[in-house]
């Protein structure tokens, strides 16, 4: 495949607000991701991770629609599909995963019908054929015996199998795009594991782009190819995964690397990923200027005032961008020197 | 199950020998000397301790006999197995009529919260929820049978008599069923799963067949089990303005007659009944939800 | 949609149900009657239920009967006679009538009847009425004797009765199921019941009275419901309605096709008082409790009419006397009364009712009123009717209560009961106990009549009751039916010169 699998182009999302007044809870966000490359998306709760996730699908929450810019899934534009069209490119050129993969499986129904749901619905194939179908992919994402386990009903899996199952469901009908929305928040330490591995492993083989949307940076820096860091609705820094891991230029990248775990913690899974002092804004109540300032340790008077430009970020490698007036400034002048 | 009719049955035994009022009065009627009454109380034999009646009773019961109406003069489970078939079909017709109309009614209101069929759904519960059953039957009465003569007046003879009852109960149940439908429909879908089933390209009709109302049905076979159970109950208004010779109005005179072994067996079949319901409920509970089925 | 929802609901009821005919074919020559209950037996003797006479009254005969103006005439016993202290009365049995099942009728089957009813293993709840009969025996074929312990004038009202149906002696002696099948001599044959629906009866070909009956048959449809049983007279569904509601009367009047049949009752509709309750032991608190009850508005309003009583008899029968003028209708001197009464008038007084006659339960409504119009606390409550029968008037546990008496053919059947101590009023006077058991030794009519005139007038000077009157008796009846008789007295039907006018 030539295109970019997945293609967002300058999206601005506008959500009604509890009073009337238009919300902008995403910004002017760009991103790119090649077949088989797998980006993360990284930021704070209420950052607009999800909502990115949900525009893509269009799943979006009632109300919220694209006030500027597109997305492209393999050069078709999202925003432009309609009935039998859009229901065909959910599940049919996206897959996508949730945090709870239990909660998000139909509880009444056989987990084999319902992964092989889409592909009957969407190919029309019979059922002896989606059966065998259902047994081939159980097995390549690691649900042995087949057999056994497609006839269980989602509460009879562990959460591992059930994103297991989740991502089976997802990926059957060989979509472009994979959207994972905290795939492994909700699971134990070694599941997530081999959950991120399979994830890994079919990204690789299938040349499936993967849009990670997660806050554990290990996990990040282990598996992203690249990396957007969203702070309150606007990319922060995007960067290669190895350039922001190594050379994190926006003071907020910085305070997210500081706050990580050091190697070999064990990671509590549950607990807030930063300590930056204070918290990110509100919707309604995003600062002028950088959005970042009110918490930004390097924060000056220009940053109160105007919003920073996502800008090449000077002496670096690649398509790497940066939104900071300090930081650009610094590079500007190391770069002059 | 066998514990909770006996049970029921001891209570009924009790209570309907509690209250006032004396079967050997009502025999006797109203000009009959005291000492009439005590000779026909020694006939029936309610002028033997209590204990002793209710040892027969039981006896009786092992051996499968419900014993002879009072007043009637007739084995009572002959009296019910004729009666039985009229209230079983007029029931049955008007469960059956319920659901027909609360599944579809409830999912299309469900749908669209405020539109059309919902505001229609609103308007058509609360009316059945407030006009009393009897009420909608001589409406009925009046239009179907008086006005337009199309159907008959009275009894329970051919399909047709069943028809204007059988609506007669299933409105206000109806009424009642849909809107759990329509609640129950409404919750299953702000569940997340439905988000996931959407992602997978599932939408319209299949989406709520397939998943939302095999979800949603918990509440309604719950609703649905209860209203079958009372429409037993509601059969006994209905029988008397149609003239049905249904198992109700044999209770119903049989409690105003203070004929005891009737009453017994009515409240015991109704509880027999009712625990039937509920074990069929019980069993459709874990058809529809298959965590139930894994809990046990 | 809805042809759907009529052929699932269609399946549902079943094919049994559909191969099964429509309301019993109609048979145009037979009388479709809606009665407003289902009898409990149609064995005449194990009843004193009204439903149940109502329909045995065509099944069975009596050795006499009323006739139209409540004479007792011949029905099957020819003629009789008396000795001349009427304690032995011989009856000379008609000849050639015969039973539904075959049998001729013979003075052994008069005998078993009786011994039947008298049998204290069977208990009917009518054996009293029949006096202290000392023995019942058959001379001949066609005669039969039955000797009194005492002269007993009421006899002959009594064997007129209803519960007088005379039953095959075959079938007794077999323990036959009366209750179910009934046999008699009657002009209609029963031929099913089918509980809470309907009973028919067919003509019974070999009657002994002459050119009776004309019509094919009756069908007696169990209607408890009383708009039903309008619109189905109006419609011609049936052919006679035993309610017509006040409200209605004039829509059945006015309608082309139906009539009214208006007769008095043999009812006295009462406020019963409990003479042994203060303060209805004064005899000034109860004429104080009559004056202050406008009895023409509580017949008219709650009992659609009627005439005003004030003794305990119906006002059509022939030993009635109006005594009405006695404690007339009079607010202030229902005042003045209670406030000179030697009584505790403060005390709240409780009117029982029996809530499933919806004309007693208005009318004690508006015995509460008026009560309460003259300074009396007055509450209202209503009972169930096995409850009435058992606590209100078995054991005589209330105030005040609102009942109608049903009349019997002889003024005992009335009187009679209020000499007994037990009885619910529990009010007693020894010269009017003296005046009725005189009268009941008494066989000379116009003897009697004096004797229970001055019964009478005891009552209407005692008001143990507020005696306030008899209501009409209204039955519904499309035009085409004529000869159409009602016997007030026995509140039964007579349809043996029934026929259809053809239109």
């Amino acid at each position: 495949m030539n295109g970019p699998a997945l293609e967002i182009d300058s999206l601005t999302l506008a959500l009604a607000g509890e009073d009337g007044s238009p919300l902008f809870p995403v910004r002017s966000l760009s991103m790119r991701i090649a077949p088989g490359e797998l980006h993360a998306l990284v930021g704070e709760s209420g950052s607009g991770k999800s909502l990115t996730c949900r525009a893509i699908l269009r799943l979006g929450p009632n109300g919220m629609r694209v006030r500027a810019g597109s997305i492209r899934v393999g050069g078709v534009d999202v925003s432009a599909l309609s009935g039998r069209r859009l229901h065909r490119f959910r599940g049919g050129r996206v897959g996508v995963i949730f945090q709870e993969p239990g909660a998000h499986l139909s509880p009444s129904i056989r987990v084999g019908r319902q992964i092989v749901e889409a592909l009957r619905i969407h190919t029309g194939c019979s059922r002896t054929e989606a059966r065998h179908k259902a047994e081939t992919i159980a097995e390549r994402v690691g649900l042995t015996p087949a057999r056994s386990i497609l006839r269980r009903y989602p509460h009879e899996l562990s959460g591992g199998m059930a994103q297991r199952v989740a991502i089976a469901a997802a990926i059957i009908c060989s979509p472009e795009l994979l959207v994972a929305d905290e795939p492994t928040t909700a699971l134990d330490a070694t599941v997530q594991k081999s959950v991120l591995e399979l994830i890994d492993e079919l990204r690789h083989d299938l040349g499936l782009a993967v849009l990670l949307v997660s806050h554990d940076l290990a996990v990040v820096e282990r598996y992203a190819d690249s990396v957007t860091v969203l702070y309150a609705g606007s990319v922060a820094e995007q960067a290669s995964s190895e350039e922001i891991f190594t050379r994190p230029r926006h003071p907020y990248t910085q305070a997210l690397l500081r706050a990580r775990p050091q190697l070999g913690d064990i990671a509590p899974v549950d607990t807030p990923p930063l300590i930056i002092p204070g918290s990110p804004p509100a919707l309604n109540a995003i600062p002028g200027g950088c959005p970042f300032h009110t918490r930004c340790p390097a924060a000056e008077e220009l940053c109160r005032t105007v919003v920073p430009d996502l800008v090449e970020r000077g002496g670096d490698t690649g398509d790497a961008r940066v939104a900071c007036h300090v930081a650009t400034r610094v590079a500007g002048v190391a770069h002059d020197a | 199950m066998v514990l909770t009719v006996l049970l029921v049955v001891t209570i009924s035994f009790v209570v309907v020998r509690v209250i006032p009022g004396d079967p050997a009065a009502v025999i006797a009627g109203i000009d009959a000397a005291p000492e009439r009454v005590e000779r026909i109380r020694t006939r029936l034999g309610t002028d033997r301790p209590i204990a002793v009646q209710y040892m027969e009773w039981l006896g009786g019961l092992s051996r499968g006999e419900l014993g002879t109406s009072l007043t009637r003069n007739r084995p009572v489970s002959a009296m019910i197995a004729e009666r039985l078939p009229i209230t079983a079909t007029l029931a049955g017709s008007a469960f059956v009529l319920t659901l027909l109309i609360a599944l579809p009614a409830g999912l299309l209101a469900a749908i669209r919260p405020h539109g059309l069929a919902d505001r229609a759904l609103g308007a058509f519960s609360h009316a059945g929820l407030a006009i009393p059953d009897f009420w909608v039957g001589i409406i009925l009465l009046l239009i179907f049978s008086v006005t337009l003569r199309v159907l008959p007046l009275f009894g329970a003879t051919t399909a047709l008599h069943y028809i204007l009852p059988a609506v007669a109960l299933a409105v206000s149940r109806a009424a009642l069923l849909a809107r759990v439908v329509r609640a129950s429909v409404r919750a299953e879908l702000k569940k997340r799963y439905i988000e996931g089933i959407r992602a997978r390209g599932v939408y319209g009709a299949r989406l709520l067949w397939c998943h939302v109302l095999p979800n949603a049905m918990l509440p309604v076979i719950t609703v649905a089990a209860v209203q079958l159970g009372y429409l037993l109950g509601g059969s006994i208004v209905i029988e008397q303005v149609f003239s049905m010779p249904g198992l109700g109005r044999l209770i119903l005179t049989a409690v105003f007659q203070r004929d005891f072994p009737v009453v017994q067996a009515g409240v015991m079949f109704i509880a027999v009944c009712f625990s039937l319901i509920n074990f069929a409920a019980d069993i459709l509970y874990t058809i529809a939800d298959p965590r139930i089925r894994s809990a046990r | 949609m809805k042809r759907l929802l009529l052929i699932l609901l269609i399946t549902t009821v079943g094919i049994s149900q559909l191969l099964a005919f429509g309301q019993s074919e109609r048979d145009d020559e037979s009388l479709r009657l809606a009665m407003s209950g289902n009898p409990d037996t149609l064995d005449p003797q194990a009843t004193p239920g009204t439903l149940t006479f109502q329909v045995t009254r065509s099944i069975y005969d009596t050795l006499v009967e009323p006739d139209v103006d409540g004479e007792i005439v011949p029905a099957l016993a020819a003629s009789w006679e008396a000795d001349d202290d009427a304690t032995v009365w011989t009856f000379h049995l008609r000849e050639g009538v015969r039973f539904h099942h075959g049998a001729d009728l013979s003075a052994d089957d008069v005998v078993a009847t009786f011994e039947r009813m008298l049998d204290e293993e069977f208990a009917s709840p009518n054996a009293d009425e029949l006096g202290p009969i000392e023995n019942i025996q058959a001379i001949d074929d066609h005669t039969v004797r039955i000797t009194l312990g005492e002269p007993y004038a009421p006899l002959l009202a009594s064997l007129a009765s209803s519960w007088s149906a005379i039953l095959p002696a075959d079938l007794v002696e077999e323990e036959h199921d009366f209750g179910a099948v009934p046999v008699g001599t009657g002009p209609f044959r029963f031929r099913e019941w089918v509980q809470d629906s309907r009973i028919v009866l067919d003509r019974h070909d070999g009657y002994w009275m002459d050119g009776a009956p004309q019509i094919g048959g009756v069908v007696f449809f169990i209607i408890e419901e009383p708009s039903v049983q309008l619109q189905g007279l109006l419609t011609g569904d049936f052919d006679v309605i035993d309610t017509v509601q006040p409200e209605s009367l004039d829509r059945v009047r006015e309608h082309p096709e139906t009539r009214l049949d208006e007769t008095l009752s043999s009812l006295a509709m009462v406020l019963s008082m409990n003479t042994r309750r203060e303060p209805l032991d004064s005899v000034d608190v109860r004429r104080a409790i009559t004056h202050a009850v406008n009895k023409e508005q509580v017949l008219d309003i709650a009992y659609g009419g009627g005439e005003v009583g004030g003794t305990f008899m119906d006002t059509g029968d022939v030993y009635h006397r109006d005594f009405s003028d006695r404690y007339p209708y009079d607010p202030d001197a229902a005042r003045e009364l209670l406030a000179g009464a030697d009584a505790d008038v403060g005390r709240t007084l409780t009117i029982a009712v029996p809530q499933n006659y919806e004309a007693h339960v208005n009318a004690g409504q508006l015995y509460q009123q008026m009560l309460e119009d003259v300074g009396l606390d007055v509450e209202l409550k209503l009972v169930e009717w096995s409850t009435w029968l058992s606590d209100v008037y078995g054991d005589g546990d209330f105030d005040l209560t609102v009942i109608g008496h049903t009349g019997k053919l002889d003024p005992e059947g009335r009187l009679g009961d209020l000499t007994s101590e037990r009885f619910y009023t529990g009010w007693q006077n020894a010269e009017f106990n003296e005046l009725v058991r005189a009268a009941r030794r008494t066989a000379d009519v116009e003897e009697r009549q004096e004797l229970y005139a001055e019964a009478l007038e005891i009552l209407a000077e005692e008001v143990p009751m507020v005696f306030t009157g008899t209501n009409y008796r209204y039955i519904g009846l499309r035009r085409h039916v004529r000869d159409f008789h009602m016997d007030g007295k026995l509140d039964t039907y007579d349809f043996r010169r029934v026929h259809f006018l053809n239109e």
